[in-house]
């Protein structure tokens, strides 16, 4: 009797001091500057991501939303099995593979090439880097123009080395896939050479004279000395240009739309087809939550790698 | 002697080269929006003529180009208030503070930067399309707000650790509370930080486009919508379409420039510091 009341009297005090410490600690103060930002991430990411992975396990169309029932694991398997799916992961890691792996030698290159103090410098890094931040569509857009079959300045340089200028480069499939990727390779080297370019001026040059004193040449530097200490940085780099290339969306929906046919439909304009053109938002679903699953490993790798190299500096 | 003055001008050759292919879009797309309609296609192109501004004048009057125009700016920049102002307190509270869940969140943010946005949108917009918030700002803002609070805080989180943390502690033994001395001390240092912070989530709405096409009506689509509806149904108006793309890359230019010393860590979430 005499401990159930010493309980019962001390339980409400202690749980309000319990509640006044917290609230004077220093977790709580975390929490309340941490609070409006999580709760605005959950409800934009995260709830929709719970609902479109429900939405992936039914039939449901977006023009009948009433007629939503459970189809279990059939939307997953449509996908899996669905040639459109295959032809669009296999143009979707051609196009992230081509264009990044090229975004990365050109952009190695300008950097080797700029590294050096010139005159203009300042200028010119300034222009090189631009593309980088030009709204994507409009970059399509003004490929499009490029391209022109008749009067595109690209189809009148193509011209000098005999190639009919009146080809339509974006409408043919054989030649498609390749001008949509040199487009994104246009926008994007700037990310790689910024990337290298910082890389090798953290590079003291006392290693390179040395190598260069040793009788090395400027590309034997370049392969067994600039590029081995560049390896962290040139993964990070090429992580999220891969990343990103992955997801692209913008321009192709200026160039192609996806066409023609499906030689140019990314996984990204896939699914919004199947969403916003055929209406099939569980199939369209089932497609994101595939792609997510492959897009997670990746994304924990690269955290990983992020770690280890924020541990090292 | 001989070699050495070859492989300069061999570099230099390279560097000129290298500077039009990044140019050379650009200056055709700025030059087309200049020309006179009869000089517009002419084979091989004309490259000296008397600038006219007649493709902008069409341009404003017969295309929605204020009213995007108006969109996206109210959109972009509500959109980095909200983005800056959270994500802020959250680095913050990410770099001062130690809780269950200090450690592992900003990973959390990091993963969220790189998930595909098309995975999102289609939940979004039946979401938005449930609370009746199809073709409003709010949409958007949310969105975009969403999509660069991952940015910000990364960015933000990397600007705080440069702060010695004893400049606070003094404060703080002097008295003053913790949101004096954020406001004081703490503000004040990672201002520049903050600006180009600023920027790149101002970009982030400027550019966006796929979000932009699914949850904008007719009254909200912004700026990265202007070119689709051109190449729909004016597709041989290239002097005003180029009008069009000159405007709308034009303060994205004159940002890019002003941000030049931030971008290297902007585009790897703090990664290189460049």
């Amino acid at each position: 009797m005499s401990t159930a009341e010493r309980v019962s009297t001390d339980k409400s005090p202690g749980a309000r001091a319990t509640w006044a410490r917290f609230t004077r600690s220093k977790a709580f103060s975390g929490y309340l500057f941490l609070g409006p930002s999580l709760i605005l991430t959950l409800a934009i990411m995260l709830y929709p991501l719970v609902f479109s992975l429900i939405a992936s396990t039914e039939h449901y169309l977006l023009a009948r939303p009433n007629e939503r029932y459970s189809v279990g694991l059939e939307n997953y398997l449509w996908v899996i099995q669905a040639p459109s799916f295959l032809n669009s992961v296999g143009i979707t890691l051609l196009f992230t593979v081509v264009a990044v792996s090229l975004e990365f030698l050109l952009g190695l290159s300008f950097a080797a090439l700029l590294n050096k103090e010139f005159r203009f410098q300042g200028i010119i890094r300034v222009i090189m880097m631009l593309p980088l931040f030009l709204t994507p569509s409009v970059v399509g857009l003004i490929f499009v123009r490029l391209y022109y079959p008749g009067d595109g300045l690209v189809m009148l340089f193509l011209n000098l080395f005999g190639v009919d200028r009146n080809f339509p480069l974006l409408a043919s499939p054989s030649t498609a896939l390749p001008s949509v990727i040199l487009v994104d390779i246009w926008r994007t080297t700037p990310f790689m050479f910024l990337v290298m370019l910082a890389g090798m001026q953290s590079i003291s040059p006392e290693i390179q004279e040395a190598a260069s004193i040793d009788g090395a040449s400027s590309w034997q530097i370049l392969r067994n000395v600039t590029i081995p200490l560049l390896m962290p940085l040139i993964l990070i780099a090429l992580t999220i240009r891969g990343m990103d290339a992955f997801r692209e969306f913008d321009t192709i929906m200026l160039l192609t739309g996806g066409g023609p046919g499906q030689a140019t439909e990314v996984i990204s304009m896939m699914a919004y087809i199947l969403a916003f053109r055929i209406y099939d938002v569980g199939r369209a679903s089932a497609v994101a939550w595939v792609i997510l699953l492959l897009v997670l490993v990746f994304s924990i790798f690269f955290v990983k790698k992020l770690r280890d190299m924020q541990m090292s500096a | 002697m001989l070699k050495r003055r070859l492989l300069g001008l061999l570099r230099a050759f390279l560097i000129l080269c290298a500077v039009l292919w990044s140019i050379i879009p650009l200056y055709w797309m700025y030059s087309t929006a200049l020309k006179p309609g009869n000089l517009e296609r002419v084979v091989p192109p004309v490259i000296f003529f008397q600038p006219t501004l007649e493709n902008f004048t069409q341009l404003l009057r017969t295309t929605p180009f204020l009213l995007y125009l108006n969109n996206t700016v109210i959109i972009a920049s509500v959109t980095t208030l909200a983005s800056l102002t959270l994500g802020a307190s959250a680095a913050y509270s990410f770099t001062r503070f130690r809780y269950p869940g200090s450690d592992m969140l900003p990973l959390f943010y990091l993963v969220m930067r790189m998930l595909p946005r098309f995975v999102l949108v289609i939940p979004y917009y039946l979401l938005m399309r449930a609370l009746g918030l199809l073709n409003t700002h709010l949409a958007l803002i949310l969105a975009y707000s969403g999509f660069s609070l991952p940015f910000v805080i990364w960015m933000m989180i990397g600007f705080f650790k440069e702060i010695p943390i004893e400049l606070e502690e003094a404060a703080m033994v002097d008295g003053a509370n913790r949101l004096t001395v954020l406001a004081r001390i703490v503000m004040p240092l990672v201002a520049p930080g903050l600006a180009a912070t600023a920027i790149f989530a101002f970009l982030l709405g400027w550019n966006e486009l796929l979000f932009s096409l699914v949850l904008a009506g007719r009254d909200t689509r912004t700026l990265a919508q202007l070119p689709l509806s051109f190449t729909t149904d004016r597709g041989t108006e290239w002097g005003m379409v180029m009008a069009a793309g000159s405007l709308v890359l034009l303060p994205v230019i004159v940002f890019a420039i002003s941000v030049q010393k931030y971008i290297l860590r902007g585009m790897t979430m703090g990664a290189v510091k460049g």
